[in-house]
């Protein structure tokens, strides 16, 4: 059950323990926020000089997110590897079901989450892509023939739980880069670092360390778990809407989905039961994506988690180009 | 919004994104100008200097060019470099600072050659010179009584820390490099009754831009506390 959500949270936490390991062997790799590439544009413009040094790690990142696709979201980023215990806005509970369908619950879901329209445009902009034309067809068949109860009941929304979900903005990122980079070149230091989930994960593990040495215990073992608590229970919408790097790999997403040789969520529409009503794959979702119906521009949030790879009743999910 | 929002939809290839997502995203950034706004005052305020790892250029290019990577943290064989805790001087949290409870400096650079973006860097005159160590009056032991020579003994540069005819002791600031040996082997904590009105050790090693440094001779533990992390008026050798 959930094995990929258990392999997940023991990938993240292992490379929260690896640091705090290493804070006591006295190895110097460094917290996640040598590598990141939000950080390294905010010391650029704070400080008024490049920290080149820091470019190859950011570079290997950037790399690493346009061969294999948001992995670093749900692999490695404490962010989700809280979500993953302690719930938050789609998994609940360790061994809960996995997710609520944005799509499919409830005709609140439906009215109260604008839709944007944009999917047939990213369809048509992206080509020969073929990830959903078959499953258009399906979603087509399902709404034609009423197969699902819950659709009838649900204003015949849930056919496509795709389009009711909160997809990940890059302009509503975009702007909170632009304004942190401009904030920080004013005050001469990185702003948003006070607000990163991922730094103030990493805060609270030094200040643990830190209370080893000094035996005064800081506010920060409080305050750090608040903010974090705050940014991820109460601010669901934070890695859609604010997290910057999201922005980075927003555009890692875009230039690899155009690509289109490299892997992703891909759907066998002969074993695909969700004309029949199926829709494990967009519940199971953390990014509420279905993967049946996805387009190249929903599977642009896909964050690799494996999950509905896992749960798909017939098997039909496979990960290849 | 919701019914209209969904035909918002901006032309070029880029879907409109809700309008709820701008909400948040325009709260987050109104949030990031007012911390920034208010981290700027609360430092023009503060005036604040902290005893920083060799090779730090000076309060403000540290902050500005730290990345809180905490390599130095991990580096530091002696645990000396801590991250700063949560302060009202809110954005250094989580930048270097030396502390000399589990040892005390002896310039091995480890901090300095793994930091990755420059904040701490061989050029720097800190590099060679962390800060100086000040005698505090009422909690020195040899101040009161006499008898303990402990940090003259201990200390590692000649002719940093001597003894006056009445066995106390004084630090030549010329010559201290503030590697904190001294404070850390100061005797004081046990040899005295607790006293929360004076300060723990009678030796401490302090940022040469502190007010607190900048003072003649011993200080009291009132001036320690008050100057320790104020910049002086007139600045000291370096930061």
């Amino acid at each position: 059950m959930n094995k990929m959500r258990y392999l997940r949270i023991g990938v993240a936490a292992a490379v929260l323990v690896v640091v705090f390991a290493c804070t006591f062997a006295h190895v110097p790799i460094g917290t996640l926020c040598a590598l990141c590439p939000v950080g390294f544009a905010e010391m650029s413009v704070a400080s008024g000089s490049v920290p080149w040094e820091l470019l190859p790690g950011v570079l290997i990142v950037l790399g690493v997110v346009f061969l294999l696709g948001r992995v670093f979201c749900s692999w490695v980023c404490p962010t989700s590897l809280l979500r993953n215990i302690f719930g938050g806005r789609t998994p609940h509970g360790l061994t809960g079901r996995t997710g609520t369908c944005a799509g499919c619950k409830g005709a609140s879901g439906c009215a109260g989450a604008p839709v944007p329209e944009g999917g047939s445009e990213a369809q048509g902009a992206s080509g020969g892509d073929d990830a959903c034309p078959s499953g258009a067809t399906a979603c087509a068949a399902a709404e034609g023939a009423g197969a699902s109860e819950a659709a009838a009941a649900e204003g015949g929304c849930a056919s496509d739980p795709n389009k009711a979900r909160t997809r990940s903005s890059l302009a509503a990122q975009g702007i909170v880069l632009a304004v942190l980079l401009v904030v920080s070149f004013l005050v001469h230091f990185p702003v948003f670092c006070l607000f990163c989930p991922i730094g103030l994960a990493f805060g609270t593990i030094f200040a643990v360390s830190r209370m080893f040495i000094t035996w005064q215990p800081g506010w920060e073992l409080i305050v750090f778990p608040a903010m974090l608590a705050l940014e991820l229970f109460v601010l669901r919408r934070w890695c859609a809407a604010i997290c910057p790097l999201g922005f980075f790999f927003g555009l890692m997403a875009k230039a690899r989905s155009r690509i289109g040789v490299l892997p992703r969520v891909r759907v066998d529409q002969q074993a695909c039961i969700h004309a029949q009503g199926c829709e494990v794959c967009a519940t199971t979702c953390p990014e509420d994506i279905c993967a049946a119906t996805a387009d190249a521009r929903d599977l642009e949030d896909c964050t690799m988690c494996l999950d509905c790879r896992e749960h798909c009743p017939s098997r039909a999910i496979r990960m290849t180009r | 919004m919701g019914a209209t929002a969904g035909t918002s939809t901006k032309k070029g290839s880029s879907p409109g994104p809700s309008r709820r997502q701008f909400c948040i995203a325009g709260g987050a950034a109104a949030v990031l100008v007012g911390t920034g706004a208010l981290g700027h005052l609360l430092r023009e305020e503060a005036q604040a200097v902290y005893l920083r790892p060799p090779g730090a250029e000076s309060e403000g290019s540290l902050l500005a060019k730290c990345d809180r990577c905490q390599r130095c943290v991990q580096a530091c064989p002696y645990d000396l470099v801590q991250p700063r805790p949560l302060s009202f001087d809110f954005p250094t949290v989580g930048t270097p600072e030396l502390i000399y409870k589990a040892g005390y400096c002896d310039f091995c650079m480890k901090c300095v050659e793994v930091c990755p973006t420059g904040a701490l860097t061989l050029d720097a005159p800190s590099a060679s010179d962390i800060g100086v160590a000040k005698v505090i009056s009422d909690a020195c032991v040899a101040w009161d009584w006499g008898g303990c020579t402990i940090c003259a003994d201990v200390c590692p540069v000649e002719g940093a820390i001597t003894l006056d005819d009445r066995g106390r002791p004084h630090v030549n600031a010329q010559l201290c490099d503030g590697c904190g040996l001294c404070e850390l082997e100061c005797p004081a904590p046990s040899l005295r009754a607790y006293n929360a009105a004076a300060a723990e050790k009678g030796i401490y090693v302090l940022n040469r831009a502190s007010q607190a440094a900048a003072l003649p001779g011993a200080i009291t533990s009132q001036q320690y506390e008050a100057g320790k992390n104020v910049r002086a008026k007139e600045g000291g050798r370096h930061e």
